[in-house]
């Protein structure tokens, strides 16, 4: 039980911390608006039309194909450092055919993709 | 123990199938009609995984290690009679499905590779499932059947009421597994760990007046909840009639039989192996849980008029009969053969109901019963396989259903506990009821007058399946005594005995 407490008292800081910056700021700053300043924020461009409007799926493809290969690399980095403590351990060809078995399911996922089209962009 | 490659057969053979299938469909046209099943389609490469991965797990019955128990993955997966049993029900099923599918997407445009890739990915969560002892293994491998499910679900993606579908799924899915996983979390809190041979002995370690009897009964409510959604149970099944009647036929068939296997197995294991005598008495909870399904089903079973509705609602109805069973697990030695034997005869009965349905619904675009007015005069021997079937769910003695039932019944009767007598009355009285719905679909078929005598013709592969289904619907009844005893030698755990 007194771990959870250490949790709540956690909990209970951090969101007191977070209202007491925010009240702070709202105390000390200036309040000067602008028309510039109280448009939503777009990266710099000027914002135009609504936000509620249609996308191009292929955003989302894209971005989904990619999300594959940034958690492989998450993976081989770790892997990569371990391999000669494998390898030391006389566990070298083990780990690397996991590892290239584990990419070869990745490529297919890829070689799905291509086929299917997704890797076009029109 | 180490690691050994035979152990995992099946579910390698599976990942690999699957791979396989999915680039096969690629080459394949993609709009083009399945027709006859050529080597190299989708379809053969399925069966082919499929029949491999069977037969390398019957070939795991035959090790003798097996029989006691191996453990594989640190403790994650046990392969064990009950896991290879429960493995054979979900590939079968598989198998069946694979046949339904060829058969219904006739005509139908939709991506096959897809399917049968998918299909087979299921297969492999499912069959994850029936051996994952470790709560992780049990989380992961449930949702990955779940995800799998929701895509098959909505495969018909020109129809609204295939979207709508997955959709229910989906969101019933979420909060179901959200809450579960929340279940398992104060087993994680209370143990420091989540292999469930570690948990059972961190609970059984409690002194008899210090054990926090209702955090351990919570968290099994709550893990209850996700289990109970995968096997249709009262009161977690609303999904059920909506998925069931807009999913692809097929997929129907899969979620009705190798889904809810799945499912049972886990239900069978975590209360086996964790909930021991001494830790907490969950009887009296899965009695009312019983008790309130196979009511449930059966009494919004009655007034369906959708073939795949009313099948919907007699599954729930039949996982009621099967809970029955699970209530008795601890009290009768019977039970837990029972409840296996029981999914072994529902699996045939079940899938053979469902390919004539696939049959009928290809053949008319319909799934109205009064569809089935005359089918005696249009096609013959479906209509005798569907009256089999039919019996069979009902569990009327000309069927196999009758003996699943009476062991079932006899295990509860067995127990000697009162709460299980009144239940299993009930069950008797539910059975009665359902006998209603059931009939019905018969006497549509021989005694409705047909909107048209043009006759039905199913194909050489279908009449086989059917045929097939039929066939060992009948047999179990004849000569029920080596299916008992395959369901005794199978009722055998890594961890834990009942």
């Amino acid at each position: 039980m007194d771990n959870y407490a250490y949790i709540a008292l956690f909990a209970v800081i951090g969101v007191a911390f977070s209202i007491f910056v925010m009240l702070l700021s709202w105390a000390i700053r200036p309040h000067r608006p602008s028309k510039v300043k109280l448009e939503p924020y777009e990266c710099g461009e000027i914002p135009f039309g609504n936000a509620w409007r249609q996308f191009k799926v292929g955003y989302y493809i894209f971005a989904l194909v990619f999300v594959i290969f940034d958690v492989e690399a998450i993976f081989i980095f770790p892997w990569a450092k371990e391999l000669l403590n494998f390898k030391a351990k006389g566990l070298g060809v083990f780990a690397f055919a996991e590892m290239m078995i584990f990419i070869a399911i990745l490529v297919v996922g890829l070689i799905y993709a291509w086929r299917k089209g997704v890797l076009k962009w029109d | 123990m180490s690691f050994n490659p035979f152990y995992i057969l099946p579910e390698l053979i599976l990942t690999a199938g699957g791979i396989l299938v999915l680039l096969a469909g690629l080459s394949t046209r993609k709009w083009e009609a399945p027709g006859k099943i050529k080597p190299y389609s989708p379809e053969a490469l399925a069966l082919l995984t499929l029949t491999g991965a069977l037969a390398s797990s019957l070939a795991l019955l035959w090790r003798p290690e097996v029989v006691k128990g191996v453990s594989q993955f640190g403790d994650m997966i046990a392969v064990d009679p009950m896991a290879v049993f429960f493995k054979i029900v979900v590939l079968a099923c598989s198998i069946f499905v694979v046949f339904l599918a060829a058969d219904y997407f006739q005509g139908i445009r939709v991506h096959r590779g897809e399917f049968y890739a998918l299909l087979i990915f299921a297969t492999l969560a499912a069959s994850f499932l029936s051996a994952a002892t470790d709560l992780i293994m049990i989380y992961l491998s449930l949702e990955f059947l779940s995800i799998t499910s929701y895509v098959l679900v909505g495969w018909l993606k020109q129809d609204p009421r295939s979207n709508e579908a997955s959709v229910k799924y989906f969101l019933y899915g979420a909060v179901a597994a959200a809450v579960m996983v929340y279940g398992m979390s104060i087993f994680y809190g209370l143990a420091a760990t989540t292999d469930i041979a570690a948990i059972h002995s961190k609970l059984v370690s409690y002194p008899p007046d210090g054990s926090p009897t209702h955090i351990i009964f919570l968290g099994l409510l709550m893990m209850m909840v996700g289990f109970g959604f995968k096997i249709s149970m009262a009161p977690f099944h609303q999904w059920a009639p909506d998925t069931y009647e807009g999913a692809p036929t097929p997929v129907t068939a899969f979620l009705s039989v190798a889904s809810k296997a799945a499912g049972f197995a886990v239900v069978l294991r975590v209360l086996v192996s964790v909930f021991t005598p001494g830790v907490v008495d969950w009887t009296p909870m899965i009695v009312a849980l019983s008790g309130l399904t196979m009511t449930v089903g059966n009494l919004t079973a009655l007034p369906q008029c959708n073939i795949k509705r009313m099948l919907a609602y007699s599954s729930i109805a039949q996982a009621g009969y099967l809970l029955l069973g699970v209530a008795a697990l601890r009290l009768s030695p019977l039970a837990l053969p029972a409840v296996m034997l029981y999914l072994f005869i529902y699996l045939f009965m079940n899938m053979g109901a469902f390919a004539v349905v696939t049959m009928v619904s290809a053949r008319l675009n319909s799934d109205d019963i009064r569809e089935y007015s005359g089918l005696a005069k249009r096609s013959p021997a479906s209509a005798v396989a569907m009256a089999i079937f039919m019996l069979s769910l009902a569990g009327i003695p000309p069927a196999a259903g009758f003996v699943g039932k009476f062991y079932l019944f006899a295990a509860a009767l067995q127990s000697g506990d009162k709460t299980l007598l009144y239940l299993a009355i009930l069950a008797i009285a539910n059975t009665v009821i359902s006998v209603y719905y059931y009939m019905n679909v018969v006497r549509y078929m021989y005694f409705a007058k047909p909107k048209s005598d043009t006759p039905l013709k199913p194909s050489f592969a279908m009449n086989m399946v059917v045929g097939f289904a039929a066939a060992a619907t009948i047999i179990m009844l004849i000569s029920p005594e080596p299916f008992i005893q395959m369901a005794k030698h199978s009722a055998a755990l890594l961890t834990g005995t009942p």
